[in-house]
């Protein structure tokens, strides 16, 4: 009998709620609200939920004024990095006055844990993190490697 | 040494014993108390010019240089006061007026004495505010050496090198002060046979490796003691690996000595420096037949060939101790026939390089295999081609590297590197000296002990590679070769 009780009390629940979200969703159905904290779909991606300005997303590497790439594959990155998921390749840069620069800068976004301690750890702010944009998908495992291409061109 | 006379000296308080006239800084350092140094190394003689190593002495009243200081009976010294570590900094402070500090993009970063030092001992910020000095970063002295005049702390032991160990006295100290810098003489280049060792005794980046240059960095890097191949001698050195990065087939990054006043002092030579590329490039990663890629069945099929033939192994002076141990058994019980090959005589010179280019032919003297040609139906040569292999009709190879006419050989077993195997080599001394496995072998590559077990077991022999009952045996044989 007891048991019976806390089966329709849990039922209640969940019946408040759905009726509470379904009101949202008709009002927000028609424009009349947009209430935040109820449990509503955003209808992504028609509709893009706004991400807090501390998450850290798809990498960027920053370019001088010249144009030449800031970073001077230097590896602190790729040491400070705790997925192991940055491979840089150095060449030398025959310009002065730096001597060194990437070949090959790759990033494994499928390894990525979105820690950010890539960028912390740059001596040259070459390497940044977008703040808005969480699109980060691929249809291929390998098309999550990021190279120097992909992360100068956004 | 032995007619010096013994004393005994106090430093730090702890009592130690030394032979008279001991420069302090060695004789703390054979005690296990590091002083710190810039310019001192223990193979050149000393200069004094980097003050790094001051300490202080009882009865003294200014800190001396302990590098330029010899020991005297009941002398009482100090190495760790308040005001040496001031001082230290202070030096520290005054060559960092006038550095780079590009450690990011340093190649010496992570073995540098002088990040190590700054972190030890001074770890302050800088209080130079004017233009640091401007000096040349790229400067090529020779065919593998690029010094940076900017990094240079004008220590002088590459100058001290050339002059003292190899004697070809290509560089100098130019100008004066803050302008002074380390120079060619006209019309030199550096390349000589030991020019790899200005890298390793270089204290900070100033002279940088063209071959590791913007490679990897120091820390990426497994170092694995191991022995160099390329001359009887037997040099003690650590190769450098990292296998952790999947867009590169390269394995090693470089070669580096490691200090064995025996046999290569701190030491080695470029070409065993520089020739670590056959361990990663143009390998035989598979079975092969008459040139083409085969499977291990039918090289089963093949070794069958053999049974009931008469048969000669041209073992190699490239195979450890135990390896020839276990093939001369082998050989024994099938009632082979034996005799070695190897690489040909080549340069030698007064330093380290010595005429004979393989690791092991001590070894193979020592258990009484011979250079001599046969003629017999069957012949399975080891890593080199002998005189000649007209007379043989089966040929069946054990080679690690692609080579000229591997399609007259039946058979090409792939056969694993020094660096992906374990084993000792006698060198010329008769030192057995062992190196250790740095790598796993590349593909199907397995070593040589490895191919015995399974050409035994395919003959119907069961006959175990266990290397260390083979190298109990073999050290048998040496006792008995020594007397
Ligand atoms: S965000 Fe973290 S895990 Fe991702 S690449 Fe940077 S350091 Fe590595
Ligand atoms: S830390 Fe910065 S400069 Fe160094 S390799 Fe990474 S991105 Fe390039
Ligand atoms: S020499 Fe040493 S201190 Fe100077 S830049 Fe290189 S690593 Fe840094
Ligand atoms: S190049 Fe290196 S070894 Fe030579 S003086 Fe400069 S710091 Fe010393
Ligand atoms: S190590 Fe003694 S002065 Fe440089």
């Amino acid at each position: 009998m007891r048991l019976f009780i806390e089966a329709v009390k849990g039922l209640g629940v969940t019946m408040k709620h759905f009726f509470l979200n379904m009101f949202y969703h008709i009002l927000r159905f028609f424009h009349l609200s947009h209430k935040k904290g109820e449990t509503v779909t955003t209808q992504y991606p028609e509709e893009k939920r706004e991400t807090f300005t501390r998450v850290r997303l798809r990498h960027r590497l920053l370019s001088r004024d010249d144009g030449r790439l800031r970073c001077v594959a230097c590896y602190m990155c790729a040491t400070a990095c705790p997925a192991q998921c940055i491979y840089i390749e150095a060449e030398e840069d025959p310009r002065n006055p730096l001597e060194k620069k990437p070949k090959q800068f790759i990033i494994n976004l499928g390894r990525c844990a979105y820690c950010g301690f890539c960028v912390e750890a740059c001596p040259e702010d070459a390497l940044r993190m977008d703040v808005h944009v969480p699109e980060i998908s691929e249809y291929k495992k390998e098309d999550l490697l990021y190279d120097i291409d992909k992360l100068t061109h956004w | 040494m032995s007619n010096r006379k013994r004393i005994k000296i106090t430093i730090d308080g702890k009592e130690i014993e030394t032979y008279e006239g001991t420069l302090i800084i060695k004789a703390a350092e054979d005690a296990g108390i590091y002083i710190p140094r810039l310019c001192y190394h223990e193979a050149l003689k000393p200069d004094g010019n980097c003050r790094m190593c001051f300490v202080e002495i009882e009865g003294l009243r200014k800190p001396v240089p302990s590098c330029l200081t010899p020991a005297k009976e009941g002398m009482v010294i100090r190495t760790d006061t308040d005001a040496l570590k001031k001082h230290r900094s202070s030096i520290l402070e005054m060559i960092l007026t006038t550095h780079p500090m590009d450690c990011p993009i340093c190649d010496q970063a992570g073995e540098c004495a002088l990040q190590d030092y700054y972190f030890q001992y001074d770890l302050k910020e800088s209080r130079w505010r004017e233009k640091k000095e401007k000096k040349p970063k790229r400067v090529h002295w020779g065919k593998n050496l690029i010094y940076d005049a900017a990094r240079c702390i004008i220590c002088k032991r590459c100058v001290r090198f050339l002059d003292e160990i190899t004697g070809t006295q290509e560089l100098g100290v130019f100008e004066r002060g803050i302008h002074s810098y380390i120079g060619l003489f006209d019309g030199n280049r550096i390349e000589n046979d030991y020019s790899g060792n200005l890298v390793d005794i270089c204290p900070v980046g100033a002279i940088t490796d063209l071959d590791f240059r913007f490679k990897s960095r120091v820390w990426f890097l497994n170092r694995t003691p191991s022995i160099c191949p390329f001359c009887a001698r037997g040099c003690n050195i650590e190769i450098h690996t990292n296998t952790k990065n999947p867009f590169s087939s390269q394995r090693v990054y470089r070669i580096k000595p490691r200090k064995n006043l025996e046999v290569n002092k701190w030491w080695i030579c470029d070409e065993g420096r520089y020739s670590y590329e056959f361990i990663d490039s143009d390998r035989i990663e598979y079975p092969m037949a008459r040139g083409k890629k085969t499977s291990w069945d039918s090289v089963r099929q093949e070794i069958l060939k053999i049974v009931g033939k008469d048969v000669r192994l041209y073992v190699s002076a490239w195979m450890s101790n135990e390896e020839l141990t276990y093939w001369m058994q082998i050989a024994k019980t099938f009632d082979w026939k034996l005799s070695l090959v190897g690489k040909p005589r080549g340069k030698g010179d007064e330093i380290l390089k010595l005429p004979d280019k393989n690791p092991n032919r001590k070894g193979a003297e020592i258990l009484g295999i011979r250079e001599e040609i046969g003629h017999e139906e069957v012949a399975v040569v080891f890593h080199f081609l002998p005189v000649s292999l007209e007379r043989h009709k089966i040929k069946i190879g054990i080679f690690t590297n692609k080579f000229e006419g591997m399609d007259k050989f039946d058979i090409i077993i792939p056969a694993a590197v020094f660096a992906e195997k374990e084993g000792s080599w006698t060198n010329f001394q008769g030192k057995v000296q062992n190196f250790q496995k740095a790598l796993e072998p590349i593909g199907e590559a397995k070593s040589e002990g490895e191919i015995g077990e399974f050409l035994a077991n395919t003959l119907g022999l069961d006959l175990q590679w266990e290397i260390g009952k083979y190298r109990e045996e073999f050290e048998k044989e040496l006792r008995k070769w020594n007397g």
